[in-house]
């Protein structure tokens, strides 16, 4: 866990193969960047790679850790809360593929909502240079327990 | 790799007709797409959707690697066990298709992506 920021399991629902985000780096007032990774028992693993899509699912977890931490800034107390990807657009990848284990950073920023969807723009990098661009959409429920974009 | 089709993801049969691929596709109740995706309430993750799309196109013979999506709505959530009918159009010139998945004739994800000849060795930044 970085210093001064909760561990991503804290914030975010997914587990096991499919929690991609390991740790918040950085986080600001409607952004935060995130390192991640591709485990190695990845569903969409195969021959020590995956493909570049992969990198959605790690900007989606970004976005989550972005209102999970949001919510706590405004003093909500509760938990994670359900939510769906619901969109995704303009998304570029540089590369097919992404091998697996190794670090990824995603900075994702909000680019506005209208309850319950929201907007964000996402960045992934790998090595310093960017993997994929995209802007996703989510839609946050207003209650339960369990889920993020 | 080519084959982007995710494990614990079948597909049951395939075809192609003036249109362009079909496929049915079985999602294993026990796939590990659901393994933490969630523990209460097990959901297929959108990016499956990206992931059969080059499956199937791979199936038929037409492995592609993506270079972007123009679009994906997810309409509803994919629940663990459920037979999804996917049609693909065959990649234009420009690399684009769009595709559609149904489950119980209900349309669940579509949208629009753009592929190309996969890369042997495209998984780095220092690859163009």
């Amino acid at each position: 866990m970085a210093e001064g920021f909760p561990d991503p399991q804290h914030l975010i629902p997914h587990r096991g193969r499919m929690l991609l985000v390991e740790r918040v780096l950085d986080w600001r007032a409607g952004g935060v960047t995130c390192q991640g990774r591709i485990p190695a028992d990845s569903p969409f693993a195969l021959d020590g790679c995956a493909p570049a899509l992969v990198a959605i699912e790690l900007a989606a977890q970004t976005a989550a850790v972005l209102e999970a931490l949001s919510r706590r800034e405004s003093g909500s107390t509760a938990g994670p809360r359900l939510g769906y990807l619901v969109s995704v657009k303009a998304a570029r990848f540089a590369v097919h593929e992404l091998p697996l284990g190794e670090p990824l950073v995603a900075h994702v920023r909000s680019a506005g909502s209208a309850p319950p969807l929201a907007l964000y723009d996402a960045l992934v990098q790998r090595e310093g240079s960017e993997v994929m661009t995209a802007t996703l959409g989510a839609y946050l429920a207003t209650s339960g327990i369990l889920g993020a974009p | 790799m080519t084959n982007g089709l995710p494990a614990g993801i079948r597909i049951l049969e395939s075809g192609e007709d003036a249109a362009g691929f079909w496929g049915r596709l079985q999602v294993a109740p026990d796939s590990p797409c659901f393994d933490g995706h969630f523990e209460a309430q097990p959901i297929l993750p959108g990016i499956a959707q990206l992931g059969m799309v080059l499956g199937l196109l791979a199936a038929r013979g037409e492995a592609r690697g993506l270079d972007g999506v123009r679009f994906l709505k997810l309409k509803r959530p994919v629940r663990p066990g459920e037979v999804l009918e996917m049609r693909v159009t065959r990649p234009q010139a420009d690399g684009a298709s769009s595709f559609e998945t149904r489950a119980h004739a209900e349309v669940v994800a579509s949208g629009s992506v753009v592929t190309s000849e996969p890369s042997v060795s495209n998984v780095g930044p220092d690859h163009g």
